[in-house]
């Protein structure tokens, strides 16, 4: 698989479409104690307690910098540089004020970096607001926003708080898998009665399918097309893992005109409990 | 209430921490003077130029001709490195004949820099009071900002009363805390007055006889 690597570095991205992205960490560069070893971390990505080297890299630390990541590549901006930061006093902390003694970086966008400030969003504190970036309501849904939460707000100072990536890993399956693509701008945007037009080209909702099992759903599109095939992954038939989540378990041919779906000739009936919702005529 | 449409209108993001870098450049009339004497036809006239004697030539690259040059080269280098990162807040501030700011803080990408002609005194004086007017000022220079550095760049004696604005600019105010680098384009340059400029920072005085190292 060609492999290419965008600007982040320990994030590949390959150039087949649907594309697969690897998040390869460097925690086998890292030493077991904190005294003589070297704690390697990303810039603006590094947990608190990692930057502020009270712990070693570990997988919630991991998790903080996968959060952060997220966070701005859906909202397109940090989610620790709010108003606390961007509309600070004059005498606060800028290059020009005189070093504090307890940490002698008091610029105030470090100290967000650090973790000295709250989250932008934050549900119960908005002195570090940020009312920039996309809008949350259009890129988030409540479990990803309860995560981010989770991880930014009580994760911040008590790091096992932080949900796993087990956690990230079933909420994004889940948002993707209710999310429309449109056809005419390419955004995405939840399923939802909020949302009868793209928000942001305001194209009419398409034409698409909902399959259903007791367990899980998903919306199948077809590019601008009425007849389309799709895979159907295992985690509409099995409880959610890494391994086999994303796996193609059936294979299903969708004619949005007839509003009839079948399994691609050839491959394996469809279980009893699977069903179609037809949402939206095709014009 | 939810919002349903995404206005492009009111999407911001937050605006990066810039780096403002503060170029003084010496202007004066002795900028003129070519800086590869070797290559250079002999017009055969003389003259009292900046208080030396000079021949005047033709053909050779003049010493503002090679900071042009440079300030060009380094703007573009600004430039690029803004693309993938951090905003460079540049300004630039001649003493000559003409002292003043001909640049005020401009991202690197947006400077629109004009030739520098060189001629007259060295008044170092002047130039260090105009930068320190802009550094002190918040509203040009934000707090919230990388350090200011401030590169002076000289090829000759400064002939104003500078100690003083000197002093202050490196002992006072926002000035002092600034990072400062200095940049001796010729022999002649005072290597006291620039080590002056740049004590406490950990340099040394650089030496070119182009400029092209301020980059």
């Amino acid at each position: 698989m060609p492999i290419l690597q965008n600007r982040l570095p320990n994030v590949f991205i390959g150039e087949d479409a649907p594309c697969d992205c690897w998040l390869i960490d460097a925690d086998n560069l890292c030493s077991e104690s904190l005294k003589g070893g070297q704690i390697i971390y990303t810039p603006h990505l590094g947990a608190p307690e990692l930057v502020q080297l009270k712990d070693v890299p570990r997988p919630r630390t991991d998790c903080w910098a996968f959060a952060v990541m997220a966070f701005q590549i859906l909202a397109l901006c940090h989610p620790f540089i709010g108003k606390k930061v961007l509309e600070a006093d004059e005498e606060d902390n800028g290059w020009d004020s005189e070093p504090s003694e307890q940490d002698t970086s008091v610029d105030l966008d470090e100290q967000a970096y650090k973790g000295y400030l709250p989250y932008i969003d934050d549900e119960d504190d908005d002195s570090n607001e940020f009312s920039g970036g996309l809008p949350r309501q259009l890129i988030l849904n409540s479990q990803l926003r309860t995560l981010f939460q989770e991880t930014f707000g009580a994760g911040r100072l008590q790091p096992h708080r932080r949900p796993s990536m087990a956690f990230w890993a079933l909420e994004f399956a889940r948002a993707f898998d209710n999310s429309i693509r449109c056809p005419s701008c390419k955004m995405s945007y939840f399923h939802s009665p909020d949302f009868e037009k793209c928000p942001y080209c305001q194209n009419p909702q398409p034409a698409f399918v909902i399959a259903k099992t007791n367990r899980w759903q998903t919306i199948l599109l077809g590019e601008n097309k009425a007849s389309f095939q799709k895979s159907l992954p295992g985690r509409l038939f099995h409880p959610f893992s890494f391994a086999s989540g994303d796996s193609a378990e059936y294979e299903a041919e969708i004619d949005l005109r007839r509003k009839n779906v079948k399994p691609v000739r050839g491959t394996k009936p469809f279980p009893p409990d699977l069903t179609f919702e037809f949402v939206n005529d095709i014009k | 209430m939810a919002q349903n449409t995404f206005d492009p209108t009111k999407f911001t993001t937050q605006k990066a921490k810039p780096l403002p870098v503060i170029l003084l450049l010496d202007t004066s009339g002795s900028m003129n003077i070519v800086t590869n004497p070797n290559d250079v036809r002999d017009t055969g006239q003389t003259g009292f130029v900046d208080g030396q004697q000079v021949r005047f030539v033709e053909g050779g690259i003049t010493r503002i001709a090679s900071l042009n040059s440079s300030v060009k080269k380094m703007l573009n280098t600004f430039s690029r490195f803004e693309r993938d990162s951090t905003e460079i807040l540049v300004s630039i501030i001649t003493f000559g004949a003409d002292t003043r700011m001909v640049i005020p803080p401009t991202s690197a990408s947006n400077v629109g820099f004009a030739d520098l002609q060189a001629s007259g005194d060295t008044p170092l004086g002047r130039g260090l009071g105009i930068a320190k007017g802009l550094i002190e000022d918040k509203n040009q220079i934000p707090s919230r900002a990388y350090r200011p550095l401030v590169v002076l760049v000289s090829d000759g004696m400064p002939n104003d009363s500078w100690q003083g604005p000197l002093a202050d600019f490196i002992q006072n105010g926002r000035t002092a805390k600034c990072d400062r680098m200095a940049l001796a384009i010729s022999d002649e340059a005072d290597r006291n007055m620039l080590a002056q400029f740049i004590e406490g920072t950990g340099r040394e005085v650089f030496n070119a006889d182009t400029a092209e190292q301020i980059t």
